[in-house]
């Protein structure tokens, strides 16, 4: 199709087909390992994404781009900062869990940093265990004991 | 007057549970000594405090110890001794010897070569401690205000401590970062002496003992303090001795109420509805809040509104992995913490995966024997290590720490002890024969006496890339055969090293053996002559080196110009202080110092307005220099050099009250 850009399609778990620039997908070291195991014909490649919806895949695409952008290398908390900037309807959501586990699952170690510690960050806003229950839907399991340690 | 003298009506069971009623009662008798009203009855409680105690002002009797100071320990200038006692210059400001200094100011130090990285950062508060110093008073008081005297570039404080009879360390005061960045630049704030003392947290704890903590990334030069004012109402001898039966008589129940600020609100009725509380609610109070010890802690329920019912994550599809890299990025107090939100929550943050690295030195005043115990369980691939200020009164014992470094020691690469008191002889050796994977060893400040490093168990470490030894005493023979045995060396920090080592043989040591250094940090060294300057020109990677004070009696020769061609990496110099530094040396620093970042001029006679500009124009790198002291330049040259400073974008320094005496 267009020769002046290599795109790759990548098809989600709804099988849907999106086009996406090569040096994108070269963030993702899944793609990247992949692509390298392949020589580019005139036709495109298709890779399969079973674990990723075209919804978090959008953000996904639009992480890559704001990474590109940037000229420094950042460390975890800035990151988290770009993350926010980048998506901001994350914010409210749960949609961060799946980007999470598609960062891990693509391999993108920029944006599981980003993520990680921005969960983190909810954590250590919490004020109290019952709070860091809630966040997580956890239940207390554990039998009450005397405190053990400090 | 017990509670139960209100109980006419009360129609409950105050038959069940006598005991639990009694004791509750005798902690509400002290609690309501403590913060008076407390239960909001209004009513006079009778008390025993016929001894009012009377209002005391005191300054410091004596130094326990302190993390650095500027001059060595046996000079009257600069060191940490000068803080006891009355203020001698305040309120005057100036750069007076007789006062309290520390090593470093601003963040020079963390842009030098020789910079190092915190272990665990993320256990490090906004606002860091840099320095410290622990001192004592005559007299137990009850503290009611500490007043710090500031002579010159006041604003390091940032937390007062007071160490209670009950051995426990309460922080009395925190600067918050906010307060630290809207201070303003450094250039700005008024030159003047400052009475600091900041409100205190409301206590009732009785002590004779504070530490001072400073945070120096904000001085635009160093920081000096005159004298520190306890002030307090004195303690009867008696209620001290019920303060100290108290601890021992309760139980944990009550002593963690006692740490809460625990204020129900009862008018009417408060009785029954503290017995209702009692047996009913107290036990899921404290389990809530057994682990909570954030400012939020009342018991009147906190008003955190989670903005929806459904949950915001769901947990049990996230993988291991990723819920492991989320909690490696909380510090070591709320992993702890999250450790008691659920089953699964306790085995992932007791992997030993997230206890790789592990950092105690801002839990100092928490740091025990037992929570060695605890990490020791945890820690098993553990590879950096940072004990630093723990231990100290007792705390830790050495038994449990040798214990520790046996069980989890043998593949540590970074071990940092600094100011560690509960080292002895036998530490050292465990370190010595546990720790043969070490590439830094920090131990500064662990000067005792007889001096703790004459140990040859040290040299069993031969992986060494870092040694710092600031402000320790140690054997000439043990360091020079740790020398010969760590070839890779590259960081070496020998300040405040004594009398005792000729700085001579160390630097013709590093010329045959070390020639990797990096940085060599030798502060107030003795006997170093212009042959030893010659010898560390032979380690040619040099790229930071702090020859402060040295070289008082001897002409420093040929050395700085070898040293000058043979290390052109050279980025930190310091020669403050070295007074045989000539004209041509000057010459030679503008000539050869290419690279030159920060350089210490202070104290050189010879230093005139055209060397300087030399050194300006030819020295394109240069951020810092320190003209402090050099007294042949001239008051009206300092017009000129400040806008210098601004032409050529370069700190210059330039503290100049006539004073010889450093």
């Amino acid at each position: 199709m267009s020769d002046c850009q290599n795109l790759v399609s990548l098809r989600t778990s709804e099988d849907v087909l999106h086009k996406i620039p090569v040096h994108l997908c070269l963030q993702m070291a899944t793609i990247r390992n992949s692509l390298a195991c392949e020589h580019f014909s005139d036709t495109d490649i298709v890779i399969p994404l079973p674990y990723v919806s075209s919804q978090i895949l959008e953000f996904v695409i639009k992480w890559c781009e704001a990474i590109e952008k940037q000229d420094t290398e950042l460390e975890s908390m800035q990151l988290s900062i770009l993350l926010m900037a980048t998506l901001p309807e994350l914010e409210e959501s749960e949609l961060i869990y799946d980007l999470m586990k598609a960062a891990s699952y693509l391999e993108i170690k920029s944006l599981v940093e980003a993520t990680a510690q921005h969960v983190a960050n909810k954590i250590n806003a919490c004020n109290n265990l019952e709070d860091v229950r809630k966040l997580f839907g956890e239940e207390n399991d554990l039998p009450p004991d005397d405190e053990e340690e400090e | 007057m017990s509670l139960l003298a209100y109980n006419g009506d009360d129609v409950s069971s105050s038959d069940t549970e006598p005991d639990a009623l009694i004791d509750f009662t005798a902690m509400l008798m002290q609690r309501q000594n403590e913060y008076g009203n407390w239960l909001g009855c209004g009513g006079k409680m009778q008390n025993d405090h016929n001894e009012q105690g009377y209002h005391l002002e005191q300054y410091v009797l004596g130094v326990l110890d302190f993390s650095s100071q500027y001059g060595i320990d046996y000079s009257i200038s600069y060191t940490a001794a000068n803080i006891i006692g009355r203020p001698t210059k305040f309120p005057a400001y100036g750069d007076y010897p007789e006062t309290f200094t520390m090593r470093t100011y601003g963040d020079w130090w963390q842009r030098a070569p020789s910079a190092t990285r915190e272990i665990q950062p993320q256990n490090m508060p906004a606002v860091a401690t840099h320095d410290y110093i622990v001192v004592y008073f005559e007299d137990f008081v009850v503290p009611t205000e500490v007043a710090i005297f500031e002579t010159y570039n006041p604003g390091a404080v940032v937390r007062i401590w007071a160490h209670s009879i009950t051995k426990n360390w309460v922080c009395l005061w925190k600067a918050s970062a906010e307060e630290l960045s809207k201070s303003g630049p450094a250039e700005s704030r008024a030159r003047e002496a400052r009475r600091f003392a900041p409100p205190l947290k409301k206590t009732s704890i009785i002590t004779k003992t504070l530490r001072i903590d400073f945070n120096h990334s904000r001085l635009h030069y160093y920081t000096e303090v005159d004298a520190i004012m306890l002030c307090g109402r004195t303690v009867s001898l008696r209620r001290m001795q019920h303060t100290l039966q108290e601890l021992q008589r309760t139980g944990p129940i009550s002593c963690k109420l006692r740490s809460l600020k625990f204020q129900p609100s009862c008018r009417d009725n408060y009785a029954l509805k503290l017995h209702e509380f009692i047996n009913n609610d107290l036990s899921k109070f404290l389990v809530d809040n057994k682990v909570d010890e954030s400012d939020v802690a009342s018991a009147t329920a906190t008003t955190q509104i989670v903005a929806s019912n459904v949950p915001d994550i769901c947990l049990t599809d996230l993988p291991f992995e990723i819920l492991l890299k989320i909690l490696s990025y909380l510090d070591l107090k709320t992993l702890f913490c999250v450790g008691q939100v659920s089953r699964t929550f306790y085995d992932i943050s007791t992997h030993p995966l997230l206890y790789g690295e592990l950092n105690l030195k801002p839990y100092w005043q928490l740091a025990n024997s037992e929570l060695l115990c605890t990490l020791a369980k945890r820690a098993t691939m553990l590879r950096k290590l940072d004990l630093s200020w723990c231990g100290g009164f007792g705390d830790v014992s050495p038994t449990e720490f040798k214990k520790f470094l046996t069980q989890r020691g043998d593949n540590l690469t970074h071990l940092r002890l600094n100011s560690c008191k509960f080292l002895n002889a036998t530490c050292i050796e465990t370190v010595g024969i546990v720790c043969d994977n070490l590439t830094e060893l920090s131990l500064r400040n662990c000067a005792t006496d007889p001096p703790l490093l004459n140990f040859s168990c040290l040299a069993n470490l031969k992986n060494l890339e870092r040694l710092d030894l600031f402000q320790t005493a140690f054997e000439s023979e043990l360091l020079l055969s740790m020398l010969e045995g760590n070839r890779k060396l590259k960081h070496l920090n020998l300040a405040f090293c004594g009398v005792s080592v000729n700085m001579d043989n160390v630097a013709s040591h590093l010329a045959t053996y070390n020639t990797q250094l990096i940085s060599l940090d030798m502060w107030k060294a003795h006997f170093l002559s212009a042959r030893g300057l010659q010898s560390i020109a032979r380690c040619t990677q040099l790229e930071e080196l702090d020859l402060g004070w040295c070289l008082r009696e001897a002409s420093l020769g040929d050395g700085l110009y070898q040293l000058l061609a043979n290390c052109p990496k050279l980025k930190k110099l310091f020669l403050s202080a070295v007074r045989g530094t000539t004209e041509r040396d000057l010459v030679h620093i503008a000539t050869l110092g290419k690279n030159l970042e920060q350089l210490d001029l202070m104290g050189i006679l010879n230093i005139t307005r055209e060397r300087i500009y030399d050194i300006l124009v030819n020295c394109p790198k240069l951020q810092l220099l320190d003209l402090s002291f050099c007294d042949n330049i001239m008051e009206r040259d300092f017009d000129v050099i400040a806008e210098w400073s601004r032409m050529f974008n370069v700190d210059i320094k330039s503290s100049h009250v006539p004073y010889d005496a450093r």
